[in-house]
């Protein structure tokens, strides 16, 4: 007969193993959302920020990106490959222009079409205010490619899908 | 102990039987029984959705909230007036917009009046028209044309235009 106690230890070693293991042991899956989550939370902002706080931020988001990146937005006519240490400058001219954003990211559909590279298809929603106070909001489907470098995912590429042609 | 109700009473004990069951095994089956078809009805069937924006207006207003019948178009094709919901990525964020064309027809936007295969297109769920200006386009094969209800605003900060069919995932149910 199996005592209350012993059944409540085994409860709790599987539930720390579990734990453990999602901690220890990440995904390449699991490690591609946590690098759109980073960079969801160093774009957001409210309010006026410092520079050297700006400046920091636009480091982070830089260091998510690989050595060159592809921007490619068909419905702004944009395309262009970015060298890594622009992408710094770019981000920090962004942000500069609203007083408040929020960037966030839904339904990925993560695919591995050769070892240590990703597709992902996400849906980005971008809330913002600029500095005139005029409210932005867009949503938009998005592809990216990553790439692994040393256990890091890195953003090669961003292309923005037109889910309504006009 | 007995409840008084209009002069008839109730028992608290069937009423605490009926709220907080005793968990035996039947109760704890059909709970989770109950539980798993909710998910599956409210996650694939019936997907519960908030309005958010302007886009629909006045059709559907912003903060609305409504159902995504999934098993809309099961049997039959979206055809023009249809308000349909359009996925991006997944289901989790969808746009809310009305078929103003299918495959093969023309569309075009004159100041501010739909033109299809030519012809201007009755629209009585409009409220509001900005001079919109579109040359003509045939919609393409697998694909309808999609506009919101709110014409109210510049053309360049509307978002419409045709889309494959497969991305209609259903349509509001009400």
């Amino acid at each position: 007969m199996v005592k209350p106690q012993h059944l409540l230890a085994a409860t709790g070693i599987t539930a720390a193993a579990i734990i453990a293991f999602f901690i220890f042991f990440q995904s390449d899956t699991a490690k591609i959302k946590k690098c759109f989550s980073t960079l969801s939370a160093q774009a957001e902002k409210s309010g006026d920020e410092h520079d050297l706080a700006a400046a920091v931020t636009a480091r982070k988001i830089e260091s998510l990106f690989a050595e060159t990146v592809r921007i490619e937005i068909p419905s702004y006519d944009i395309d262009q490959t970015l060298p890594h240490s622009e992408i710094s400058s770019h981000v920090l001219y962004a942000r500069s222009q609203y007083r408040d954003i929020s960037l966030k990211f839904y339904d990925f559909q993560i695919e591995f079409p050769e070892e240590g590279a990703a597709r992902v298809t996400l849906t980005g929603i971008l809330k913002a205010t600029t500095r005139a106070g005029e409210r932005v909001e867009e949503t938009h489907e998005a592809e990216c490619e990553l790439k692994k470098v040393e256990d890091t995912w890195l953003l090669t590429g961003v292309k923005g899908v037109d889910v309504l042609e006009k | 102990m007995m409840n008084d109700e209009g002069g008839k009473t109730l028992p608290n004990s069937a009423i605490k039987n009926f709220f907080f069951p005793k968990l035996n095994r039947k109760v704890i089956i059909r709970i989770a029984l109950v539980g798993i078809i909710a998910f599956i009805f409210f996650k694939y069937i019936l997907i519960p959705f908030r309005i958010s924006g302007h886009s629909m207006d006045p059709t559907y207003r912003n903060g609305d909230v409504n159902f995504c019948f999934t098993f809309r178009y099961l049997l039959s094709r979206p055809k023009a007036f249809d308000v349909v919901t359009v996925r991006l990525s997944g289901r989790h964020v969808m746009l809310l917009k009305r078929i103003i064309a299918t495959e093969g027809q023309t569309v075009e936007f004159r100041k501010g009046q739909v033109l299809v295969n030519g012809n201007i297109l009755r629209e009585p769920y409009v409220a509001g028209r900005f001079s919109w200006d579109l040359p003509v386009r045939t919609v393409k094969k697998g694909h309808v044309y999609v506009v919101g209800d709110n014409r109210n605003v510049p053309i360049e900060t509307h978002d419409f235009g045709q889309t494959p069919i497969n991305r209609i995932i259903g349509a509001p149910l009400w």
